[in-house]
C-alpha cells in the first residue's frame, strides 16, 4: 500500500486514476531492441536538458552580438557645474557634458566575457551530449545483457531443469534415488524459474533506464500486446526536434 | 582334444577362443577392443541393460581359453583399444617374461600393436586372464576371462558329466549411462555371473545323477562372493592353486570366492528341481535399485501423495501440483517394485528380478538357477520345474489348520531356550550327576518358574486351547474367527508383580518381564 501510494504521488495520480492494476506476469521480452547507434542519435535529438543547453548557447550568442554592436556607441555624461572663488569673488556656473571616446576602452573586456560565456555554454553542451551518448550506450549494454541472461535462462536453463526433474522422477520411480533428491530437483527447477522471472524484471528495468537516457519511449521492439500496466499515457511523445535549429554549430557531438 | 581328454566346459552366456593346431602348437588370437554388451537382454517385464565395455573378440567378458595340461599354447594379443594394455595369465604357471605384467614382465602394447605369448601348460585346473595394465580401469571395464586347463589322460569314467564355469564381476553403471564407471570403489550396483545379471543369466542344466563340477572365478574389483547353492551339499575340490587332497575336502553349501581366486565345487545331482545359486551378500542379488534409497520402511505418508500431486490442498490451503506423478514408495521394502509397470530411465535395470513360475522373482544380480531334471532330451533350458503334487509349499487349508491346532490370529508364543529353559535350569543329583529333565526342581523363584511353565503351556497349545465349541460346530470352515482370540476372558499378570493385571499378553510395565496367564 505504501509503495502504491508512493507511486501514485510520483506519477501525480488522483481520483479514479488511482485504481490502476498490474498484471500477474511480466510481459515476455520483445523480439529485438534498437541498435545502439541509432539510439544515441535519437537521444541527443530528444533530450530536453540538451535542448536547454542548446538554447543557452543561442542566448549567449545573441547577448554577445548585442555587445559587439554597442561597443562604439559613446557614453554621454551630462552634469551641472558650479564654481566659486572666494579670493577673487568669481562665481562660475554652467552645465558640463562628458563624452566617452573609445580611444582606449573599445569594449574588449565585455566582448571577451561574452565570448568566454559562449565558449563555456558550447562546451557544456558538448559535455552533456557526450554524457548522454555514454549513458545511452551503457543503458543499452545493460539492456542487452539483461536480454541475453533472460534468453539463456529461457532457452537453456529452464528446459534443462525440466529435463533434470523428469529424469530424477524416472530415477525415483526405479528407486535409484530417494524422495529428497526428487524434491531437491523440483526445488532447483522452481529456483531456475525464479531466476528467469528476475531476469525478465531486470530487462524491463534496464529498458526503463534506457528510455530515461533516451528522453523518450522506445518504439522498436515495441511493448508487447500485454502491456505491463493500465497506467494512463502520462508520457506523450515529445515534439519532433527542429533539425534546422543547430545549423550554425557544426562539429558538436550533438549533431 | 574334446572327447579325447575332456568334456568341454560349459560357460553360461559365455564363449571360447577358437584355436588351430600349427606344428603341434595350439594357436589362439585375442583382440582387445571396446564392445557393446548386454548385461540383461530385454524380456517380458523388463527392457534390458546394455553398455559399451571393454572385452576381447567382440564379447565381454573375454572368451574362455580351453586347453589340456601339457599343451604348448601360442596366444596372440592384438590391441584395438585406444589405451595401452597387456594380458596376464592369472594362476597359470608361465615363464616370468610371459606373465603379462605391464612394465614388470614386458612392455605394454600400444594401440594397434600385436604381441605373442607362448608357453607350455604345466598344470590343470581353473585359471583366469585379465589385463595387467591400468587394472582398475581395464578390469573395471570388463577385460577378464577364464583359462580352463583339463588334465591329460584322465580316465573317462572320472570326467564330470557336466563341467560349468562362472566368472564373477561387479560394475558401477548409473541408470541411463552408456559405460560402466571403473573409478567406483565401493558402491557397485550391477553384480554379474559371466557378465550377466539375473534375469539375464542362463541356467545350469543337468540331468539327475550327473556328476557336476562348477568352477567359479572372481575378478570383481572390490568384493568377495560367498556363492550359495540350494538343495545340495558339495565338496570344494580345487582352488586356482590346484586340487585339494580328498582328505582335506569338507562339505559346504556356500563357497567363498575371494577376489582374484577360483574355487571348484563338485556334487552328484541327485535331487531334481530348480535350485537357486547366488551370492549370499544381499546387496549382490539386487540390480541398480535400492542401494541409494533412503529408509522408507514403516513411513506413513497419509495425504502427502495427493497433496504433492495437487489433488488435495496443502497445509496453507493452496492446491498446486508439486510433482504430478509422485508416489511414496518403499514403506514395505523393494519387493513390489519389479512388476509395478512404472516408467524408468532409459537403459536401466531397476527391477529386482523377473517373472518366475509361481510369482515374481525378487532376486537380481549375481543369481542363477541350477536346473536338475529326471529326463532331458537335451541340455537346453527345460523351462520351470514341475514339482510333484504335494511337494510344493501352498497356502494352508482349514483342515490342516484345525488338525494341528493352528490359530492364524493367535500368538504361537516362544519356548525359552536360554538360562530359564529346562536345560538351563537342570539340577544335579546329590551324587553330582545331572538330574533327569523330568525332575527339575525349582532353583530360582517359584514365580519365575511358574512363568516358564505358563509359556510352555502356551506354546504346546498353540497359544490358546482349542475350544470344544469351536471343534464341535466347525462353522467357520476356513480360518478361526478373531473372536476366539486368547484375549477373551483370559487375564495376564506378572510373576513378580501380581498387582499388574492385563487383558492381553505383553510385558510387565514395572520389570519388563513377560506377562503370564493368570490362573
Amino acid at each position: 500500500m505504501q509503495h502504491r501510494e508512493h507511486l501514485n504521488v510520483l506519477m501525480g495520480l488522483w481520483g479514479a486514476q488511482t485504481t490502476w492494476t498490474i498484471p500477474d506476469r511480466l510481459p515476455e521480452l520483445p523480439d529485438e531492441d534498437l541498435p545502439g547507434e541509432r539510439l544515441e542519435a535519437q537521444a541527443v535529438s530528444r533530450r530536453l536538458d540538451l535542448d536547454a543547453a542548446r538554447q543557452e548557447i543561442i542566448t549567449t550568442s545573441q547577448t554577445l552580438g548585442l555587445d559587439r554592436a554597442l561597443r562604439f556607441v559613446p557614453l554621454l555624461d551630462v552634469a551641472g557645474h558650479y564654481e566659486h572663488e572666494i579670493e577673487g569673488g568669481v562665481h562660475t556656473i554652467g552645465p558640463s557634458v562628458g563624452l566617452t571616446l573609445p580611444l582606449f576602452d573599445q569594449g574588449q573586456a565585455v566582448t571577451a566575457r561574452g565570448l568566454a560565456l559562449l565558449q563555456q555554454s558550447r562546451l557544456r553542451y558538448a559535455a552533456l551530449a557526450i554524457r548522454i551518448r555514454s549513458d545511452v550506450r551503457s543503458a543499452h549494454a545493460r539492456l542487452t545483457a539483461a536480454r541475453a541472461r533472460a534468453a539463456y535462462l529461457r532457452k537453456a536453463v529452464l528446459p534443462l531443469q525440466a529435463r533434470l526433474l523428469e529424469q530424477t522422477q524416472l530415477q525415483y520411480n526405479g528407486m535409484f534415488t530417494g524422495v529428497f533428491q526428487l524434491l531437491q530437483a523440483r526445488r532447483e527447477q522452481v529456483e531456475a524459474g525464479r531466476d528467469y522471472i528476475e531476469a525478465v524484471r531486470d530487462y524491463w528495468t534496464a529498458r526503463v533506464e534506457l528510455e530515461k537516457a533516451l528522453g523518450s519511449r522506445l518504439r522498436v521492439g515495441s511493448t508487447p500486446s500485454t502491456t505491463p500496466s493500465t497506467l494512463p499515457a502520462a508520457d506523450p511523445a515529445p515534439p519532433a526536434p527542429d533539425p534546422g535549429r543547430m545549423k550554425n554549430m557544426p562539429g558538436l557531438p550533438g549533431m | 582334444m574334446p572327447g579325447v581328454h575332456y568334456n568341454p566346459v560349459v560357460i553360461p552366456n559365455g564363449a571360447k577362443v577358437p584355436w588351430k593346431l600349427v606344428d603341434g602348437v595350439k594357436v589362439f588370437h585375442m583382440v582387445a577392443e571396446e564392445v557393446w554388451h548386454e548385461f540383461i537382454p530385454p524380456g517380458e517385464g523388463y527392457d534390458g541393460l546394455r553398455c559399451k565395455v571393454w572385452g576381447y573378440n567382440g564379447v565381454c567378458h573375454g572368451p574362455a581359453i580351453e586347453a589340456v595340461e601339457g599343451d604348448r599354447v601360442r596366444i596372440y594379443l592384438t590391441n584395438r583399444l585406444n589405451a595401452t594394455t597387456t594380458v596376464h595369465w592369472h594362476g597359470i604357471l608361465v615363464p616370468s617374461g610371459m606373465d603379462g605384467v605391464g612394465g614388470v614382465s614386458q612392455k605394454s602394447l600400444a594401440p594397434g600393436e600385436t604381441y605373442m605369448y607362448e608357453f607350455t601348460l604345466r598344470q590343470h585346473g581353473t585359471g583366469m586372464y585379465h589385463s595387467h595394465h591400468d587394472e582398475m580401469t581395464q578390469i573395471g571395464m570388463g577385460m577378464t576371462g577364464l583359462f580352463i586347463v583339463h588334465p591329460r589322460g584322465l580316465p573317462k569314467d572320472q570326467w564330470p558329466d557336466r563341467d560349468f564355469a562362472l566368472l564373477l564381476h561387479e560394475w558401477r553403471i548409473d541408470p541411463g549411462t552408456a559405460r560402466p564407471n571403473p573409478n567406483e570403489m565401493v558402491e557397485f550396483n550391477v553384480l554379474t555371473m559371466n557378465a550377466r545379471a539375473f534375469p539375464g543369466t542362463e541356467p545350469l542344466v543337468v540331468k539327475k545323477g550327473d556328476r557336476v563340477r562348477i568352477r567359479i572365478g572372481n575378478l570383481s574389483a572390490m568384493d568377495h562372493h560367498p556363492i550359495h547353492l540350494h538343495g545340495y551339499q558339495f565338496l570344494i575340490t580345487e582352488t586356482d592353486g590346484g586340487c585339494i587332497p580328498e582328505s582335506a575336502q569338507w562339505p559346504e553349501t556356500t563357497v567363498f570366492v575371494p577376489v582374484g581366486s577360483t574355487r571348484t565345487i563338485e556334487f552328484v545331482a541327485d535331487e531334481p528341481g530348480d535350485w537357486a545359486m547366488h551370492c549370499h551378500m544381499t546387496h549382490h542379488v539386487m540390480n541398480q535399485m535400492g542401494h541409494q534409497f533412503p529408509n522408507m520402511i514403516g513411513v506413513e505418508p497419509g495425504n502427502l501423495d495427493k497433496t504433492i500431486r495437487g489433488q488435495a490442498p496443502s497445509a496453507d490451503g493452496t492446491q498446486r501440483p508439486l510433482l504430478p506423478s509422485y508416489m511414496t514408495m518403499g514403506q514395505s521394502g523393494m519387493a513390489d517394485m519389479g512388476d509395478m509397470g512404472m516408467k524408468f530411465p532409459e537403459n536401466s535395470a531397476p527391477m529386482i528380478g523377473g517373472p518366475g513360475k509361481y510369482d515374481y522373482i525378487t532376486m537380481g544380480g549375481m543369481f542363477t538357477i541350477l536346473k536338475v531334471r529326471d529326463r532331458l532330451s537335451s541340455y537346453a533350458d527345460p523351462g520351470w520345474y514341475d514339482a510333484p503334487a504335494g511337494t510344493v509349499a501352498v497356502a494352508a487349508v482349514s483342515d490342516a489348520l484345525r488338525r494341528d491346532g493352528i490359530h492364524v490370529t493367535g500368538n504361537p508364543g516362544i519356548e525359552p531356550a536360554g538360562i530359564e529353559s529346562p536345560a538351563g535350569l537342570r539340577q544335579f543329583n546329590p551324587d553330582g550327576r545331572p538330574a533327569p529333565y523330568a525332575n527339575v526342581a525349582p532353583k530360582v523363584a517359584p514365580a519365575l518358574l511358574a512363568g516358564v511353565d505358563a509359556d510352555l503351556t502356551t506354546i504346546r497349545t498353540g497359544g490358546e486351547p482349542v475350544t470344544a465349541a469351536h471343534e464341535a460346530t466347525g462353522a467357520n470352515a476356513s480360518v478361526p474367527a478373531p473372536s476366539t482370540s486368547p484375549a477373551a476372558g483370559q487375564l495376564w499378570t506378572c510373576s513378580m508383580h501380581p498387582d499388574v493385571i492385563s487383558d492381553k499378553p505383553g510385558k510387565c510395565p514395572k520389570c519388563g518381564m513377560k506377562l503370564i496367564p493368570k490362573q
